[in-house]
């Protein structure tokens, strides 16, 4: 241990020095203030014993000096003095000493002093390293935290060009959201919204955010189905992410015409239907595991589906909002929740009346988790999207005379959904926007049509009745699982006749046909299976025809309508 | 407040008792159980009476004792709920993966 002894008189120094000697210590000697300055730069030492009255520059002076030298680095400094002067001790401490020694010396308390400041300046030394490491994280920290924010805003911000009917209030617990909405227009002009809410915050969130963005908008342009769109979700997340992080997801699927709701809900609080006047008509509970849990022979892909008027309002949120607290502690919890949604209240509640009503409650309360809330307007009037673009169809150009067949047998039927993949097939073959949604729903209708009625043979009039739907759906699953030597084939011509471009549609089923004339009719008096019915294909397609027996039907559509 | 693990080493069975809030605070502890040869066991009993509240972290821990403990063939019970803790825990599906008493 290196010990500066600064000191003007030869004698004094000397005794020190050979006091110091005994224990072992490597002295440092220093005539004047000046020099003792000089010397602490030069040598580091470990403990300094100053004496106060000093030519050139006095111990007052130094000590103030070296202190200053020493920054943050702690560097005890024992001022000697030969009378107890209490002034003169005032002054040295206020100059940043840390102790003194009166003359004459003492070899013993000189020794146990040395002791016990540098034991001091282990802990401040030890002290101030891990500060430096804490402060070292906490940048770093904070730099990570501003490239997930950076990744955040960039998955989000895709979401917000997106859907004019739907509402948000989103509040984060750090300075962004763990929570993500994606809202998303299908090619059919239906829209498919998704709420979800990664474990923790930050950076962790924020890996699961891409791949469950880019999942959900590339799903969702080309046609597949929410039950479609979880499962790949799922699979995705619980590969990339580790075992104790997940995402609670809620998802609604809407069709063009508002005559349908699909419903998952994974770990969210319930999912709220209200009518026109913020009364509650439906909720959906979670009836699934969190995204990225299950592996995929374990994940349960099964919707629940809800028939629309077209009036109603759909709230969605995150359990941020159950778990926000007041002054005593106590939650805001699902049953305030539902009740605002009661039936005998005295105005309409919305997204604002809930708002306010959660902070009301939680006011000089905490609020733990990121608090996002959403509002679904179904009425089809609040939603920017249009069929009829003239400016996107003006992006058409097609130059190819082409054909293709496929056919499906039963075993593929019970796996895949062709709709997207022939949709793909031609807008891979052209430049089809605008047309893109026309005929998706022409292709999803026939084939629809094709499976449900023709192979499976289904009762769309069970569809009038809230029950009912349920009821169509279940058989439709038995009925398809059991289904044996069943086919359906899909044969698509594109032509050019008198300067128009036409492509002709040819769905075939191995059935025996069903009453095209009857069936329209139930199609037309609930719009059918997801809302449109053969009306619709009808206004969309230059011709539609069935051939005798029903098992057949020929739509042709003009690219120039 | 806390975790404490007991574990009878004739049945095989370890029991974890959980008290105070079940949140991201006590994940270092949970985890050195999880990494303790002397806490791994047939079976799993875990003791929620004191829990007064749970988070998305807590139901990870959970997932990953699961994951210790076989999987799908794990033999996990968590027993003594509060009913506001057992409506979460069911809200995260969680019936389908232990066996919640």
């Amino acid at each position: 241990m290196k010990i500066l002894i600064a000191e003007d008189s030869q004698l004094s120094r000397s005794v020190l020095s050979s006091i110091l000697a005994q224990y072992d210590y490597t002295v440092i000697e220093a005539e004047h203030g000046q020099e003792a300055v000089e010397k602490y730069v030069e040598y580091d030492p470990d403990v300094i014993l100053m004496d106060l009255m000093m030519p050139v520059m006095n111990g007052y002076t130094a000590t103030r000096k070296i202190k200053e030298l020493a920054g943050d680095k702690f560097i005890p400094i024992i001022v000697i003095t030969s009378i107890v002067e209490t002034s003169s001790l005032t002054e040295s401490v206020e100059s940043g000493a840390d102790d003194y020694l009166n003359k004459p010396y003492n070899a013993e308390a000189i020794h146990a002093k040395i002791i016990a400041l540098s034991r001091i300046k282990t802990l401040h030394d030890d002290l101030r390293e891990s500060e430096q490491k804490i402060e070292k994280l906490s940048k770093q920290a904070e730099s990570e935290l501003l490239v997930a924010e950076h990744i955040y805003d960039f998955v989000l911000d895709k979401g917000h060009n997106g859907l004019t009917n739907v509402r948000q209030y989103m509040r984060p617990v750090t300075n962004f959201n763990g929570d993500i909405l994606l809202t998303a227009h299908t090619p059919a002009g239906g829209f498919n919204v998704m709420l979800g809410d990664f474990t923790g915050h930050g950076l962790s969130a924020a890996i699961g955010a891409i791949p469950a963005s880019e999942i959900f908008y590339q799903m969702t342009a080309k046609g597949f189905s929410i039950g479609d769109i979880v499962t790949e979700m799922n699979q995705r997340l619980q590969k990339i992410l580790p075992l104790n992080m997940f995402c609670a997801a809620s998802f609604i699927e809407v069709d063009q015409e508002r005559t349908t709701m699909s419903v998952w809900n994974g770990s969210m609080p319930d999912i709220i239907v209200t009518d026109a006047e913020g009364n509650m008509i439906n909720r959906v509970a979670s009836s699934h595991a969190a995204l990225g849990i299950l592996t995929p022979e374990k994940f349960y892909r099964k919707i629940d589906i809800l028939s629309l008027q077209g009036d109603e309002r759909v709230y969605m949120c995150s359990d941020g909002v159950l778990d926000a607290r007041n002054s005593e502690s106590v939650k805001y919890s699902l049953k305030s929740y539902l009740r605002l949604f009661e039936n005998n209240k005295q105005c309409p509640v919305g997204l604002n009346e809930i708002v306010d009503d959660l902070f009301s409650f939680a006011e000089n309360g905490e609020v733990n988790d990121d608090i996002s809330i959403i509002e679904v307007n179904m009425d089809k009037k609040v939603d920017s999207w249009h069929a009829d673009n003239k400016d996107i169809i003006g992006g058409t150009r097609i130059t190819t005379e082409w054909s293709a067949s496929i056919s499906f047998d039963a075993e593929s039927l019970k796996h895949t959904n062709p709709v997207p993949l022939l949709l793909n097939m031609v807008n891979g073959i052209n430049v089809i926007h605008g047309h893109k949604e026309r005929l998706y729903t022409v292709l999803s209708e026939l084939f629809t049509n094709s499976l449900d009625h023709g192979l499976l043979h289904l009762d769309s009039s069970l569809k009038s009745s809230p029950e009912g739907f349920q009821e169509y759906f279940m058989q439709r699953e038995n009925r398809l699982n059991e289904l044996t030597d069943a086919s359906i084939s899909i044969d698509m011509k594109q032509r050019c006749i008198d300067d128009d471009w036409f492509i002709s549609i040819d769905v075939k089923d191995s059935g025996d046909g069903f009453d095209y004339d009857k069936t329209r009719a139930s199609l037309d008096n609930n719009e059918g299976l997801s809302g449109r019915g053969i009306e619709l294909i009808k206004q969309i397609c230059h011709s539609i025809d069935y051939n005798q027996a029903g098992n057949e039907v020929k739509a042709m559509y003009s690219f120039s309508k | 407040m806390g975790i404490n693990v007991t574990k009878d080493s004739s049945s095989n069975v370890v029991t974890i008792v959980i008290a105070g809030r079940f949140d991201f605070s006590m994940n270092s502890d949970f985890r050195k159980i999880l990494s303790d040869p002397d806490s791994s066991g047939g079976s799993y009993n875990i003791d929620m009476g004191g829990v007064e509240d749970i988070d998305s972290s807590a139901l990870g821990m959970l997932l990953l004792l699961r994951e210790k403990a076989g999987g799908d063939s794990a033999n996990i019970k968590i027993t003594r709920c509060r009913p506001d803790i057992v409506e979460m825990l069911k809200m995260a599906n969680f019936q389908t993966m232990f066996n919640i008493a």
